[in-house]
């Protein structure tokens, strides 16, 4: 460890102010240094009943809750608490049907466009036979079959 | 004293030692950083209450004194960066509060050119203040502070020089 007069001495001339402070001006309170070690120790006793009432606090919490639950194992509430498990089940099944039509409604509502564009993209996945059917239903243009068998073969031959 | 510490059953005995020997040097580390008393207890005992907590785990790979020194400089550090969150003012500001409050403190005594140098301190960088407070005040060797900050002792030569350059011309102002 260097002495005092090193550190004053490396400073040279260049610290001429600095050199000329003697002491910091701190104080302490009186008998602070014999006092710290049991404040020290005050505050360690302190954080450690804090933490063990805490754990204390959740092991009554789950206590608690045992306590209920072994209620379930006497016939007669457990009977009642299958009777309810089996009511939620029941609401949960009817809840996820009814959002099962809602979806089925919400595809009837689509634009044609958008069933044209799905129908395209996905041309692979649907059978020939859908589109023979189509073909069947389809109408025919009788206006242009009557003009057909109205015009001439001749013609046609001299136009081209 | 830190084969007590680690003995459960002796851990108070030893742990006692440890402070009687270190309380004192690390206290007035944290305090030439925090500059208050009321501070400097605070935090010298949050420094104590983590030393006593962790004592199983040094492994001695340091110097104790060391591995205290680092654990007192975050702690201080760790609050004033908490305090400067709190107060968002320049750092002029900084220096004429820092002044009021230690003109109104009771454990500082200083004349005007200790306030100024509590005033010049306050304006240098962190780093720059760590190694001045250590050289200057503590009187480390280079050495020393070399292991403490992890810093080569050249790069702390031109930190200390830097720091000092810094404090004279700021006392020299006046």
């Amino acid at each position: 460890m260097p002495q005092r007069e090193d550190i004053l001495k490396e400073l040279g001339n260049d610290a001429p102010h600095l050199q000329g402070i003697e002491g910091e001006g701190f104080q302490v309170p009186e008998g602070y240094f014999e006092q710290l070690p049991n404040l020290v120790f005050a505050k360690i006793q302190a954080e450690e009943t804090l933490v063990s009432s805490a754990k204390k606090k959740r092991l009554n919490a789950l206590d608690v809750l045992l306590n209920k639950l072994v209620i379930f194992s006497q016939p007669r509430h457990a009977t009642l608490a299958f009777a309810s498990l089996a009511l939620l089940v029941a609401a949960i099944f009817l809840l996820t049907k009814r959002n099962t039509a809602v979806e089925t409604l919400a595809l009837e509502d689509l634009e044609r466009a958008e069933v044209v564009q799905y129908i395209e993209s996905n041309l692979d996945e649907f059978e020939e036979e859908l589109f023979l059917v189509e073909v069947e239903y389809a109408p025919k243009n009788e206006y242009l079959e009557s003009i057909l068998e109205e015009i001439d073969v001749n013609t046609l031959e001299e136009l081209f | 004293m830190l084969r007590l510490c680690h003995q459960s059953a002796q851990v108070e005995r030893g742990f006692r030692l440890l402070m009687s020997k270190y309380q004192e040097r690390l206290y007035w580390q944290v305090r030439r950083l925090v500059t208050e008393h009321e501070d400097a207890n605070d935090v010298i005992q949050n420094v104590f209450v983590k030393v006593y907590r962790s004592i199983g785990n040094f492994e001695g790979k340091s110097k104790l004194y060391t591995w205290l020194y680092r654990i007192a400089t975050n702690e201080a550090i760790t609050f004033l960066n908490k305090k400067k969150r709190r107060q968002t003012s320049s750092i002029d500001e900084e220096e004429i509060d820092l002044a009021n409050r230690l003109k109104a403190d009771h454990y500082f005594d200083g004349d005007a050119a200790q306030l100024r140098l509590q005033q010049a301190l306050v304006r240098l960088p962190e780093k720059q203040r760590l190694v001045f407070n250590m050289r200057y005040f503590d009187e480390m060797s280079y050495k020393e502070i070399s292991a403490s900050l992890s810093t080569s002792v050249g790069a702390l030569k031109a930190s200390y020089h830097h720091a000092v350059k810094k404090v004279e011309a700021f006392l020299k102002e006046e």
